[in-house]
């Protein structure tokens, strides 16, 4: 047991919050509250011909915790969203080979890091490097119009061989998914199967009776 | 067992370190993003300043002790009651640095009182450019004086050799470990700390010998402080209590502070047929506009949480604190909320009535505090 564990959100020590079983059997690095506020509703969302199974509402905990991630550089955050969903995460997606989408050349000299690998890696799974992005601008400063032109960027390598393989296109926020769907219709026909994994995606994406469950519309 | 310590915040908790693939970094000032700012060589400025009125002669000692301090390398903790004027003090002790071609910094822990203090130091010091640096304020970051909130200092490591800080018990400064380690480490000269009430960190240091201590109990115009009046009664009576004093002071302002927004919600909803007045919080979108409002005599009665409980000034107005039994008021919050009261030369006069449902340590202390102040 380690001795000193602290909340990776909120910085105080890890058994401060929660009922006394959480106290008792906690195996996680974020407390309580921090876990109950990082709102996990699993959901399987239908895009065109694409299935994505996405993880986490995109809540206000959320935002601050991947833009801390992101934009701030706190790699020690990759872990928090699949820490406790890992072993369900590693069963379902067995014999897979991951394929992060790319962010541009850019921001990735900017960040220092790849940040979906990072945050997919306790995965286990073996990595592809064959997507490419060559574009110049991030998709989140663009107008919902223009980010369907992201089909002109992404490239798919062409020397690798793909059949017989099962593909995991994984991303970090699903808003509009042009890109995931780009990705997708780049890979659809060159292997076996594809799925589709993020860790947040938009609430847009909630049918009308989850949002009144979940107590999002007034 | 490995010692390390964060450059930025003085962390020395190793839980609090990660070695990322980029290498060590310290996670509790990760968001304050390092740019290092380029020092420019310092320029010949003219730091007289003008004053349209003249400095009493309490003030006037004080004022050349704490320059005199400083010139011998003393770090100084100036207690004086609110209101006092403890910003004029400074003034004196920030000319003679900058004509000793030193750096000086002003940093205050809230936004708002920034913007203020900024225009006062620049009607002062005409001469001089005196930039704020707030959020918002962020594009000029030089200037002979600088004023910023206790978050931008990150931007200036190592860069001052007099930082004054004001209300260093105030919300968020007090009691954040990564603010205040950055307020030491922006600083490479003496630190001068202006407050009414200094917590325990800064007395111990005071006791330890590591702060020279000034005390100014007396305000210019020379009168005592208004001592509050407590009323302890059960919550309707004090609503009644409240609805008696809103209809006795007609003419002159009245300031109420509640102890949560949901409060000041539901006395606003319930008074805002009958009286001109208006609820302010943090999260009210148009702050600003309503404390212009205020101050000019827009409305009559202005319900508000603590947030404008400190560095701010408006004419004869009277102070109710609600329920000021309540866990949110601390002494030192209740002492500055009553220091409202009676803060210009030409009318000292006011009220200050606590309204609280029971006797805590903290109104007690409070008013034994300003009976004090009175007696010396």
């Amino acid at each position: 047991m380690r001795t000193e564990c602290y909340c990776l959100n909120c910085m105080k020590s890890i058994r401060d919050e929660g009922c006394m079983g959480e106290m008792l059997l906690v195996d996680d690095v974020l407390c309580a509250k921090c876990r109950y506020e990082l709102k996990y509703y699993p959901h399987k969302i239908k895009i065109g011909k694409m299935k994505v199974f996405g993880m986490y509402r995109y809540c206000d905990l959320c935002r601050e915790l991947l833009i801390q991630y992101k934009e701030y550089k706190d790699e020690a955050l990759g872990v928090v969203f699949l820490y406790p969903h890992i072993d369900m995460l590693r069963r379902r997606y067995k014999d897979y080979y991951l394929v992060a989408i790319p962010s541009n050349f850019k921001s990735f000299l900017e960040r220092g890091f790849r940040h979906v690998e990072t945050l997919f890696s306790p995965l286990g799974l073996p990595f592809l490097d064959i997507l490419q992005n060559s574009s110049d601008r991030q998709q989140k400063n663009l107008p919902l119009a223009e980010r369907k032109n992201i089909f002109q960027y992404l490239h798919l390598q062409n020397n690798v061989d793909l059949t017989d393989k099962k593909l995991l296109l994984v991303d970090d926020i699903l808003t509009t998914g042009s890109t995931l769907n780009a990705a997708y219709s780049l890979l659809e026909n060159k292997c076996k199967k594809v799925e589709c994994l993020v860790v947040a995606y938009n609430e847009r994406y909630l049918s009308d009776f989850q949002k009144k469950l979940y107590g999002l519309t007034h | 067992m490995i010692f390390i310590r964060c450059k930025r915040c003085n962390n020395e908790i190793s839980s609090f370190f990660y070695n990322g693939q980029r290498g060590w970094y310290c996670r509790k000032c990760v968001r304050f993003l390092c740019r290092s700012l380029p020092v420019e060589e310092i320029k010949e400025v003219d730091s007289e300043y003008h004053l349209s009125f003249s400095l009493t002669e309490r003030q006037k000692e004080i004022a050349d002790k704490l320059d005199d301090l400083i010139k011998k390398q003393e770090s100084v903790l100036l207690e004086a009651v609110c209101g006092a004027g403890k910003t004029e003090i400074v003034y004196q002790t920030i000319s003679s640095a900058l004509k000793q071609h030193k750096r000086v910094g002003f940093a205050i822990s809230r936004r708002q009182v920034v913007l203020e203090i900024a225009q006062r130091l620049q009607s002062v010091f005409t001469s001089l450019k005196v930039t704020a640096v707030c959020q918002g304020y962020t594009q000029q970051l030089h200037g002979d004086l600088i004023v910023c909130t206790t978050h931008q200092l990150y931007r200036y490591y190592q860069y001052f050799d007099l930082l004054i800080i004001d209300e260093p018990d105030a919300f968020p400064f007090k009691g954040n470990d990564v603010l205040q380690g950055i307020a030491y480490n922006a600083c490479r000269g003496q630190f001068i700390y202006l407050t009414a009430t200094p917590d325990k960190y800064l007395t111990d240091e005071v006791r330890k010998g590591r702060l020279k201590y000034l005390y100014l109990s007396k305000r210019p115009s020379g009168r005592n402080l208004p001592v509050p009046q407590v009323i302890y009664q059960n919550k309707l009576v004090l609503i009644m209590c409240l609805i008696y004093w809103l209809k006795r002071i007609k003419d002159k302002p009245i300031l109420v502070f509640v102890p949560t927004i949901k409060w000041g919600n539901v006395l606003y909803l319930l008074f805002c047929r009958f009286f001109n007045c208006v609820s302010i919080n943090s999260t009210s979108a148009d702050k600003e506009e309503k404390i212009e409002g205020f101050r000019n005599g827009d409305y009559h009665i202005c319900f508000s949480t603590t947030v404008l409980e400190r560095g701010i000034t408006i004419k004869n107005v009277n102070v109710i604190v609600f329920l000021a039994n309540h866990a949110v008021f601390d002494e030192a919050s209740l002492v500055q909320s009553s220091g409202r009261v009676g803060r210009s030369i030409t009318d000292p006069d006011g009220k200050c009535i606590f309204l609280a449902e029971a006797k805590t340590a903290e109104i007690d202390n409070c008013i034994k505090r300003i009976r004090l102040a009175n007696e010396n």
